[in-house]
């Protein structure tokens, strides 16, 4: 029996069951939630609704940065899909620290 | 600085739980990231932090987290030699933590070209007053900065609902600011003195 290999992007979505839409694993401020985002939009919309699911409101989306396994920064004003990101992947959305010193 | 505990302990015992719980959910990644959990054990964590990215790969620092009283208070930060325990005094941690000021908006190729031209300025985030004295990190969220005389003005009250003072949040800044930009050892070699001539005996009249 011929097996049938499934392409990249199929993958991606199936924890969906959407074409355009992911799940992405956001572990907010160490507390870990599954957000559903839409390949074509922003990053951005992904750290909204992080906050909102984990119920970290006490500070502004703008005050967060999210970052990949290797602490990197990713920049919330490109697509998702540009960026490359997979279901499931774990990314990490830090609050950015407060005036030092 | 450990204090005695004033809060019901069953509360802080709880939410201490929880911070440990939810690094161990990530504990994978942190792993990579060169962050080795080595103690959890109400009220302290100790985390060890390597430089993954030198060869040899390099043991940073221990950090000792107490959370006594959390989270009415935040959690104490003390940077300790991770054989014996022993809190470091400045002189001997050997790693410095540094924000870069004014380049919050600066591309990569705008920051490469100040640090190739030495004019990157940085603020240091871990204080002492003495090379002798034990240093203290300070962070809002952090036990020391909300103590010290002169943030008074900043409660940790404002910042307790925020997610600063969360274990993941300061190991974070610890390792953004402390080890991940670590990236070669630094040696200073002592001036050589001259001391005279090493001569050939073959050269010399018999």
């Amino acid at each position: 029996m011929a097996k049938t290999s499934k392409g990249a992007s199929e993958a991606q979505t199936e924890a969906t069951g959407s074409k355009n839409k992911v799940a992405l694993t956001i572990v907010v401020n160490g507390d870990a939630v599954s957000v559903e985002a839409n390949m074509n939009a922003p990053l951005h919309t992904v750290i909204t609704k992080a906050l909102s699911e984990s119920g970290n409101l006490g500070q502004p989306p703008e005050n967060w940065e999210l970052k990949d396994e290797a602490g990197a920064v990713l920049d919330a004003s490109k697509k998702i899909e540009e960026l490359g990101l997979v279901a499931g992947q774990k990314l990490f959305l830090s609050l950015k620290a407060g005036a030092a010193g | 600085m450990t204090e005695r505990q004033f809060v019901d302990e069953a509360v802080s015992r709880r939410k201490f739980e929880r911070e440990v719980a939810r690094y161990r959910d990530s504990e994978e990644v942190y792993r990579r990231r060169g962050w080795f959990l080595l103690e959890a054990d109400f009220p302290t964590v100790l985390v060890l932090f390597a430089a993954l990215k030198v060869n040899p790969r390099a043991l940073v620092c221990a950090a000792r987290l107490d959370f006594t009283n959390y989270d009415l208070v935040p959690p104490s930060v003390t940077f300790v030699d991770p054989a014996t325990g022993a809190a470091l005094p400045m002189k001997s941690l050997g790693f410095r933590m540094l924000r870069a000021t004014g380049l919050a908006d600066a591309s990569p190729e705008t920051v490469t070209a100040l640090a190739q031209q030495q004019r990157l300025t940085f603020q240091e985030l871990l204080q002492a007053h003495e090379p002798d004295d034990i240093p203290f990190l300070c962070l809002p969220g952090i036990r020391e900065y909300h103590d010290h005389p002169a943030h008074t003005g900043d409660s940790w009250l404002l910042h307790r609902r925020s997610g600063e003072g969360s274990l993941h949040f300061i190991l974070e800044q610890i390792w953004a600011s402390g080890v991940n930009p670590i990236q070669a050892p630094s040696y200073h070699i002592q001036q050589m003195s001259f001391t005279g001539f090493q001569i050939n005996a073959l050269a010399v009249p018999r």
